[in-house]
């Protein structure tokens, strides 16, 4: 079965998952890269296995950052700090770009929302749940930090700065100059614009630049033949059908030897950043725990109620009181057995 | 969940006690014919509804390899201070104490106007009834792009005609979302109610209209006293029906807003989904059912007491 996220955790603590580990052979194991083994683990064992890896980035176009005169970063290291990325946004503005940044709400609430837009959380310091204990998301979701970020991209909405982008043209079109999106829309960005194609890191809310990880991945339900099943996975997972993969949705391929070969993600490719992201820490995994179903849904509402103007503070605390409540009403999800 | 509104009359046969044996045959094959209708309704309502009602007073989850345990009131209780339950279910109020008058209302004018012998009225009679076909799903992703506040069909043409004055929201505002959405449920449905309404127009008696105009009554007369009473209980029948229909909101709006912006277009089976398989909570999404059962059926039985059909 393909699962979304850690939305792998929630099953297998259900008891509908069989672990894969022993089915991996050693010469896959070693092959594969570091993020993909830990995005798939949980409780000590291996649940799933995904084809590519995933980033989240800005997008931009160079001639209207040139024109807007703002600073275009290198790198995670001199990323947009929040109050200057406010800057870039009303300098743009004043360019011409009435609504200069698109950030995909068109998608909408859902995985999205949590896998696109945490960043701005673990950027600023927090997480989508204390992850020392995983008792409580109090501290964690809602405390100072994270709703200084959270008002900072209200800001964004409140300002008039965002296109609705109902026809996902918003940036090919040349609406905005800015899009913040997954690595999935590389590809027809590239087309779109060519070499005036930029790919930045998000804004730095404060303690260091963040962004996304992780995307499908194999799991294996309970009840079928293990052997039956690795075949089928093994057969995805080989080389050859892994770049294909990578190839057809930009995505970061899950074997060390075919990243090695990939252009895109390496030093001077298209997508080098969210390669620089995940090698070197900067982009962060989604709680691998049971309760991430309703960690999931509670950030993307509390996403969804700021983007419409509801106070950042009562938002995340709202957040808070609901993924409490989930993980109370499960006993805080001891393990099975 | 289902709701079946509870119109059909089942006449029953009081025979004098000498005809006994003569009764029993027509009985059974009554019963044989009524057999496939109660059992689908006993497995796919009664059965999950007392189960529903069972589940609702435990902690049951969507899956968990957690023991189930009774919780008593626990579900309820929470119901009762849960803000966004009660918002969904005011919104299901406003919805419907607009919705039923104004869709019912205009569905009889359209009967009436389609009832005209003019020309081409089958061809009207059609269109109205083109979005009841179009099904509820298409309709609302269509109007989804109409009512875009950038590039919308609606704000183009508002623009156009007050010179760009008046420019709503639409769906991105907690002043007009709820009232987007009761534009497209009463575009989308309003050609269903003038059906039937139109199926009562053509039962009044012509001799009647007829008798009324030769006494002197103006048409607004003849109308108010000869069409209205005669159509009553298609009357009736279509109020209960709206506002059944205005309760079970769902499908616009999960398409539409998905009950934003910040719940403003919420609506309780909205949230029932929402707690059901989002959360996983269904033991409370059954509370959910239970109420929303309940109230439901209090309105109806209110409804029909006070406007009782006639025969």
């Amino acid at each position: 079965m393909d699962a979304d996220s850690s939305y792998a955790f929630n099953y297998a603590w259900s008891g509908d998952l069989q672990p894969i580990e022993n089915c991996i052979p050693a010469a896959l194991k070693s092959d594969l890269l570091p993020s993909i083994v830990a995005r798939g683990s949980s409780a000590g064992h291996q649940w799933g296995v995904g084809l590519v890896d995933s980033g989240v980035a800005m997008y931009a176009s160079k001639k209207a950052l040139t024109k807007a005169g703002v600073r275009i970063p290198t790198g995670y290291k001199d990323a947009w700090t929040a109050a200057e990325f406010d800057d870039v946004l009303s300098k743009l503005k004043s360019a011409g770009y009435v609504k200069p940044l698109d950030v995909w709400k068109n998608i909408g609430k859902g995985e999205f929302y949590p896998y696109a837009y945490a960043p701005v959380i673990w950027s600023a310091g927090g997480d989508l749940i204390d992850r020392s204990t995983y008792k409580t998301a109090d501290g964690a979701l809602n405390s100072p930090a994270v709703v200084k970020a959270m008002t900072e991209f209200q800001g964004y909405f409140k300002n008039g700065y965002v296109d609705d982008n109902t026809d996902s043209n918003a940036f090919t079109a040349g609406r905005s100059a800015l899009s913040w999106v997954g690595f999935w829309q590389y590809a027809a960005f590239k087309k779109a614009l060519g070499d005036d194609l930029l790919v930045l890191p998000l804004p730095n809310y404060g303690k260091q630049p963040a962004g996304a990880q992780g995307s499908w991945q194999w799991t294996m339900t309970k009840g079928v033949d293990p052997d039956v099943a690795w075949k089928w996975i093994a057969f995805t997972m080989q080389a050859d059908n892994v770049a294909a993969m990578a190839k057809a949705n930009s995505g970061v391929p899950a074997l060390q030897s075919v990243l090695a070969t990939n252009d895109l993600y390496g030093p001077t490719g298209g997508l080098a950043l969210i390669g620089e992201a995940l090698a070197k820490g900067y982009s962060v995994a989604r709680p691998p725990h049971p309760a991430y179903a309703t960690i999931s849904g509670a950030v993307a509402q509390a996403f969804q109620d700021v983007i419409d103007g509801k106070d950042p503070k009562a938002a995340m605390d709202e957040a808070v009181s609901t993924i409490d409540g989930d993980l109370k009403a499960n006993d805080f999800y001891p393990l099975p057995g | 969940m289902i709701l079946t509104p509870t119109t059909s009359n089942t006449s029953v046969r009081t025979d004098e006690p000498g005809r006994r044996r003569r009764r029993r045959r027509p009985q059974l094959s009554s019963w044989l014919f009524l057999a496939p209708g109660l059992v689908f309704l006993a497995v796919f309502l009664a059965v999950p509804f007392a189960i529903a009602v069972r589940l609702s007073f435990t902690n049951q989850r969507l899956s968990s390899p957690l023991p189930r345990r009774s919780v008593g009131w626990e579900n309820y209780r929470a119901l009762w201070h849960d803000a966004a339950f009660r918002r969904a279910l005011t919104n299901n109020l406003i919805f419907a104490a607009v919705v039923v008058p104004v869709q019912t209302g205009l569905a009889l004018v359209l009967a009436l106007l389609v009832n005209q012998k003019v020309r081409f009225v089958r061809f009207f009679r059609a269109v109205f009834f083109a979005p009841v076909v179009m099904g509820i799903a298409v309709a609302s992703s269509v109007w989804f792009l109409l009512f875009d506040r950038q590039n919308g069909l609606v704000n183009g043409a508002l623009d156009l005609v007050t010179f760009g004055h008046v420019h709503p929201q639409w769906l991105q505002s907690t002043h007009t979302s709820l009232i987007a959405i009761m534009i497209v449920s009463i575009w989308a449905s309003v050609g269903f109610q003038m059906v039937i309404l139109l199926a009562g127009l053509q039962d009044v008696a012509a001799d009647l209209l007829e008798a009324a105009e030769v006494d002197g009554a103006t048409p607004l007369q003849r109308f108010r006293h000869v069409t209205v009473p005669s159509i009553r209980n298609t009357l009736v029948f279509v109020v209960t029906m709206t506002t059944i229909f205005a309760f079970r909101l769902f499908d616009q709006v999960y398409i539409m807003t998905q009950g934003g912006p910040l719940g403003s277009t919420d609506t309780v089976l909205l949230e029932l989904v929402k707690v059901g398989y989002e959360r996983q909570q269904v033991a409370r999404a059954c509370a959910i059912s239970v109420v929303f059962f309940l109230i439901v059926t209090a309105i109806t039985v209110v409804q029909r007491a006070l406007v009782k059909e006639r025969t």
